[in-house]
């Protein structure tokens, strides 16, 4: 095992400097670069005043002494100050993350948890009305945009609507700077209602569907029939027999899932006003900010990598068939 | 041309009509059937009495069917077995013949509501000369049945296994669930060691904590038959327990099967194809097709008399007896298509024997002797000679 994950992650290092390098490539290759963008309004801004700016911003390197000047930096996990923001990278990313990663991760529990139990449901009443029912509002959620649900719960919970619940922003500007206090909390609480909501309304279905599928197959095998003539409760030939199978491809899904919850999402936070790390990051690509671009997008291969190996980890806890060697 | 594109388009419309005709028909079964399953059972309508205490189970005229979308599929058309105390009862028949499915039936485990019992009684002997009716008994009594008084042996010892829990868990649960004798954990533990060790698997508190794929076919199917045996059943369906096995592995499992019913004292019903299995393990042999019975009697009778042209078909295909032939005998023609069976004998296409009498409907079982009947019109005058 120990042998398995050491060699998985020194395979991993290589995947991770290919990728950088792609994606360094492919932040060089946008057409305008960041100086471009910034100065085209400004006529006074002569092409030796860009070309300095150049230079100073390290934009006027070939592609190659580009990256490994990067690289260099990189590998003491210095990325290089964002030209947008005029801040460290890590910084940046590292403001906006606990917000992005809260509401992800919240919404992450809830999606799993309607997700799973309502597709178990479905599938040991398969074909018949609690399953079509189910089936219905989960294509819904799948099938309509984030920014549908996000309008109508803004309508519905909204000023305009029943004002139950604040439509934008992260806290209420009254006691953003309170210290922590219980009201702080609540209030935090209150404005993540709706864009959890809306994250849960469409996430869901993936896993109730995922859940539904696997678990049918599951419930349709020999070894559910071999447990069903041994006479032991339906509760536990559900639970314990064909569950434990449809678990095997979940956690798969739960794994490759880790960088979602770190991406952001670049819509629901722009239409709630989060300061999420969707929104701050669609700011940079604007403006094709490259070294935030690298700084965040290694971030996410990163993570990929990582998620992969904790599913293949998990992959060989739940089934004991899977021996990592 | 236009005339038959209309006359297609018209055939088309009457098999639409036809296929919701039969939707409509499924949707009123399964309501009726949902209908029945919320209704509490009082015990009065359960109970019965056996017609021959000696019996383990009697099956009396039991009609599985299976409702699917085009049409009514009655997989088990009429079938009625007696399954003597102690005794194997052999149920040969080639694939899709219903032997499965009577096996199925008789623990409720169809795919419901798609299949049902349609009629029929499955009389199991519960002692005191008592006896209850498992097509009416409900799903909670059914339950403590299940893996108690009739177990089951499957065919393919490759996945009757749950893959992800060890043979111990899986040994385990079948007695805690059913703990008659009030065990603790650690005698059940070592109940499950003991079966082990009975069906002949060495190192057997080894094999308990270890996963099926770490097993060997053979084992896997000994782990299968120990299940069967935990609680002491009275009835063990064995359902083609061989056929995925190869065939050195096959004579042990058999030998094994004997020596165990010999030992344990249950009555087995012993499915399969293979008429050499059946010949060597059973005491009574029933021949299926099409969901019928066609012909019942001691092995004696069946393999020294065969008399139903299919069981007398299925005797000379047997490979023992080609060899040094060019080709295996094959009886022609295939099982017919079990939606809408016509009312003639269903062998009559593929009979080389058929007489006059066999355009009449089908026949009815006719004694040859005591223990022996056939149903076949070629026998119609012995039957009326022996009955008066």
């Amino acid at each position: 095992m120990r042998q398995y994950i050491t060699r998985r992650l020194l395979i991993s290092i290589i995947v991770l400097i290919g990728v950088s390098m792609m994606l360094y490539a492919l932040s060089r290759l946008i057409p305008a670069d960041y100086v471009t963008l910034t100065t085209s309004t400004q006529a006074k801004i002569t092409e030796e005043m860009k070309d300095h700016l150049r230079d100073l911003y390290g934009l006027n390197t070939s592609f190659l002494t580009g990256y490994w000047n990067w690289f260099k930096s990189a590998i003491r996990l210095d990325f290089g100050v964002s030209l947008t923001y005029a801040r460290p990278v890590t910084e940046v990313i590292g403001s906006c993350m606990a917000v992005t990663f809260s509401i992800a991760f919240i919404a992450l529990l809830f999606e799993v948890a309607i997700g799973l139990p309502l597709g178990i449901l479905a599938a040991r009443k398969r074909n018949t009305k609690t399953d079509y029912i189910i089936t219905a509002f989960i294509f819904i959620g799948i099938s309509l945009p984030s920014f549908f649900f996000a309008a109508m719960l803004k309508r519905l919970f909204g000023f305009y609507g029943l004002n139950l619940l604040p439509t934008s922003g992260l806290l209420n500007p009254r006691i953003l700077y309170d210290g922590f206090t219980l009201e702080k909390l609540k209030d935090y609480a209150q404005h993540l209602i709706i864009p959890i909501l809306v994250f849960v309304l469409t996430g869901c279905g993936s896993w109730l569907r995922f859940t539904r599928a696997n678990m049918i197959e599951s419930l349709e095998s020999d070894y559910v029939r071999t447990a069903r003539a041994k006479g032991i409760p339906e509760r536990r030939v559900v639970y314990t027999h064909a569950f434990r199978n449809t678990l095997i491809p979940i956690v798969t899904l739960l794994g490759a899932s880790l960088p979602s919850l770190f991406s952001g999402a670049i819509i629901t936070e722009q239409l709630f006003g989060i300061p999420g790390i969707g929104s701050t990051a669609f700011k940079a690509y604007e403006l094709s900010d490259v070294p935030f671009l690298m700084g965040f997008n290694v971030f996410l291969a990163f993570l990929t990598i990582v998620g992969f190996l904790i599913s293949d980890i998990l992959y060989a806890v739940v089934d004991p068939r899977v021996r990592l060697s | 041309m236009g005339d038959t594109k209309r006359e297609l388009k018209e055939k088309d419309k009457q098999r639409n009509k036809d296929l919701k005709k039969v939707k409509r028909f499924n949707a009123k079964v399964y309501r009726r059937f949902a209908r029945k399953q919320h209704r509490r059972v009082p015990e009065s309508r359960y109970k019965t009495t056996m017609k021959n205490p000696e019996n383990v189970l009697e099956i009396d005229g039991l009609h599985t069917y299976f409702y699917t979308d085009i049409g009514t599929v009655r997989a088990v058309d009429g079938v009625t077995i007696q399954i003597p105390r102690g005794k194997t009862v052999g149920v040969v028949g080639e694939s899709g013949c219903g032997k499965s499915v009577t096996s199925l039936s008789i623990l409720r485990l169809l795919q419901e509501p798609q299949g049902q019992i349609a009629e029929g009684e499955l009389r199991f002997n519960i002692g005191d000369g008592e006896a209850i009716d498992l097509a009416k008994v409900p799903p909670k009594r059914m339950n403590s049945i299940r893996g108690n008084d009739i177990t089951m042996i499957f065919q393919e010892p490759m996945t009757t296994l749950n893959p992800v829990l060890t043979i111990g868990k899986q040994l385990d649960e079948v007695v805690r669930y059913h703990n008659v004798d009030k065990l603790t954990s650690r005698m059940i533990k070592d109940r499950s060691i003991e079966m082990l060790e009975t069906v002949g698997i060495a190192n057997a508190s080894g094999i308990y904590s270890m996963y099926p794929h770490e097993l060997s076919g053979g084992m896997r199917q000994r782990v299968v038959i120990a299940l069967a045996l935990l609680c002491n059943p009275k009835l063990i369906i064995a359902d083609e327990p061989t056929t995925a096995l190869d065939v050195t592995i096959q004579a042990q499992i058999l030998e094994l099967l004997k020596a165990l019913k010999d030992k344990v004292s249950a009555s087995i019903m012993f499915i399969t194809h293979d008429l050499g299995v059946v010949a060597e393990t059973a005491d009574f042999v029933v021949v299926m097709y099409a969901g019928r019975i066609v012909e019942q009697g001691t092995v004696y009778d069946i393999f020294h008399a065969p008399s139903h042209p299919y069981t007398i078909g299925l005797m000379k295909s047997r490979p023992s007896d080609a060899i040094g032939e060019e080709s295996l005998y094959s009886i022609p023609g295939n099982v017919p298509s079990p939606i809408e069976l016509p009312d003639y004998c269903y062998f009559r296409n593929r009979c080389d024997m058929s007489v006059k009498a066999c355009r009449g409907k089908y026949p009815s079982m006719l004694p040859l002797s005591d223990t022996h009947e056939v149903a076949c019109y070629r026998y119609i005058k012995i039957g009326s000679e022996a009955n008066g």
